[in-house]
């Protein structure tokens, strides 16, 4: 049961992904007046922009300050979880 | 001065009890599903540098987000309405399990958090993505814990146990009881809404990515969406294949721990009906209705080149599993429960053919489809747990024999005199040790209408065929029953 495409999206290759250029996606910074014009031009669809490419980048790019909130929100995640998981095996044996 | 009940305008305190909590059930039983689908959505993102799985995430994960503010918030109005309207029920069993409730309180915080810094941080971890990846994939064992804690409170009221369990009804216990939180249905309870709710959060997620590929997008944004479906849906499916195990040894728990809440479920009485209408039985249909389709969904799958197709083996052992279940089904409640439960699963396979040539095989209406009778058969499953267990409380109650105000007073910020509290509520009357025995034993290989239609008399032998059939009775339990059925006493 596989769905078949409109006649009028064959522009679509078969991953659905656009044939697009990836400077027109990754940054707001790039995204210029010519990546908007060719995203409207497209499709009123937000993700028409940002679907051609996953778009990683370099780890030194992303801000401090966030990597260390969420690195420090996860250690304490686990370990509140590890806590959680303590209590009860503990309530398990101790009434 | 007696003290008066605050009374709910129009809808009564069971009922606003009972809406609340539907609507808490509603938001928050697609949370551990929201949660998976968006953590296996990333990961296959990740590793096929597929953009649109990480869009569907992200969408998907803003949609918690909104959901479980919702969600957190009709929980909020579900305990300021039960310490308003069940006052000595709610501080009972806050009191009760008072360390267990905090816990759940501390996982809340931890959720919340999580989930908010896993949505508001996603553009920011680009380079990082397998720390975001991380952080999002905590939120299932999370939620996880959460369900354990609130399960053994929700297993307790249904299934409070005997012996120890018991004392907990009768002695002060104070913040943690083991025997009361570990209860009899606590384990089936907690495996059976951690698979349905997977499940039901896949078949929502699909539903949604059904409705959007009704709107006028480009083929690439329906891809998307199409890839999005599919996988929520076989995530879905998946899922559904534990159920039909665990809800055969839930219903065989509650056939000896919980009789009556069984009774009332099987047979269809208490406040299991309401309005004429026996919504476990609707609930049941909705279920076989949805078996059919995705079962034919995934049975005629074009799986040349799909990702997510279902073995042919996973298909059959899934029918064949809910086959068996109904037939079980069949045998305590009646044929006929059966044969409408096989017709409305075949109705549903013919629906489904029918919706998906109709959309020239496009899923779209069968997602969206199944997405409502999911929702519906997660609602109904939860008003019909509630209302078929014996009144816990009946508003100011006999928990109160627990509340020593004489020990308690001193901390009471309202002062209640013992004597002005009424009397417990009648005890529901329990039905004798022959007809326990005859509902519980004679089920277990036929309906109880197949006895009732027995003219013969001599009930010494057939007894005595059953037990050499394999029926587990000691020889006074047989004489009970016997004496019982020749009596012509009901049952």
């Amino acid at each position: 049961m596989k769905s078949n495409n409109n006649p009028e999206d064959e522009t679509i290759d078969s991953t659905g992904k656009q044939d697009m250029n990836a400077s027109t996606i990754l940054s707001e910074d790039e995204n210029n007046e010519s990546g908007k014009e060719v995203s409207q031009s497209k499709s009123s669809h937000p993700w028409e922009v940002e679907l051609g490419v996953y778009p990683l980048r370099p780890a030194a790019e992303d801000p401090k300050w966030a990597i260390r909130l969420v690195k420090s929100w996860a250690v304490i995640a686990v370990l509140s979880g590890i806590f959680v998981i303590a209590l009860l095996i503990l309530g398990f044996f101790f009434d | 001065m007696n003290p008066k009940h605050i009374e709910f305008p129009v809808l009564g305190a069971k009922w606003f009890i009972g809406f609340t909590a539907l609507s808490h059930t509603a938001v928050a039983s697609l949370a551990i599903g929201f949660a998976f689908i968006v953590t296996i959505a990333q990961i296959i993102g990740y590793l096929d540098k597929d953009r649109s799985y990480d869009l569907l995430a992200k969408r998907i994960q803003l949609f918690h987000v909104c959901i479980y503010n919702i969600g957190t918030i009709v929980a909020i109005g579900l305990v300021f309405g039960l310490s308003g309207l069940y006052p000595q029920f709610w501080s009972q069993l806050f009191v009760h399990q008072f360390w267990t409730l905090i816990l759940e309180e501390f996982l809340f915080f931890l959720l919340a958090t999580t989930l908010t810094f896993h949505y508001f941080f996603w553009d920011h971890l680009w380079g990082h993505k397998k720390l975001h990846i991380f952080l999002g994939a905590l939120l299932t064992p999370l939620f996880l814990l959460q369900f354990y804690l609130i399960n053994g409170i929700g297993g307790f009221m249904l299934t409070p146990g005997f012996q120890e369990g018991q004392a907990s009804l009768s002695q002060g216990i104070l913040g943690w009881d083991k025997q009361a939180f570990y209860n009899p249905s606590f384990l089936m309870l907690t495996l059976h809404r951690t698979f349905a709710n997977i499940s039901y959060g896949g078949f929502v997620v699909a539903g949604l990515c059904g409705a959007m590929l009704f709107r006028p997008n480009s083929g690439a944004i329906k891809a998307c969406y199409e890839k999005g479906g599919h996988l929520s849906f076989a995530v879905a499916f998946i899922a559904l294949l534990s159920l039909p195990i665990v809800g055969y040894f839930y219903s065989y728990v509650l056939k000896y721990e919980a009789n009556e809440a069984f009774v009332n479920l099987m047979w269809g009485k208490g406040d299991v009906i309401a309005g004429g209408i026996d919504w476990w039985w609707i609930k049941h249909l909705c279920v076989a209705g949805m078996l059919g389709m995705t079962l034919t969904y995934f049975w005629h799958e074009d799986t040349a080149d799909s990702r997510f197709s279902m073995p042919l083996v996973m298909i059959v052992t899934i029918g064949l599993f809910y086959l068996i279940f109904y037939m079980s089904m069949g045998m305590i409640m009646t044929w006929k429960f059966f044969w409408i439960m096989l017709a409305f699963a075949l109705i549903g396979g013919l629906l489904a053919r029918h919706l998906v040539s109709f959309h020239k095989g496009s899923p779209r209406a069968l997602y969206v489809l199944v997405g409502i009778i999911s929702f519906l058969t997660v609602m109904l499953g939860g008003y019909v747990r509630e209302a078929s267990r014996p009144r816990f409380v009946n508003r100011i109650a006999h928990y109160d024999k627990i509340y020593t105000p004489a020990e308690r007073a001193p901390y009471l910020m309202v002062d209640v005199d013992p004597r002005t509290i009424p009397p417990p509520p009648e005890a529901i009357e329990k039905p004798s040790l022959a007809v326990q025995l005859i509902r519980q034993k004679c089920i277990g290989c036929h309906t109880l209408e197949r006895v009732r239609n027995y003219r013969l008399d001599n009930w010494e032998l057939i007894v005595d065929q059953m037990r050499a059939y394999g029926l587990k009775l000691a020889t006074t339990e047989a004489e009970i029953i016997i004496t019982h059925l020749r009596e012509k006493q009901p049952y």
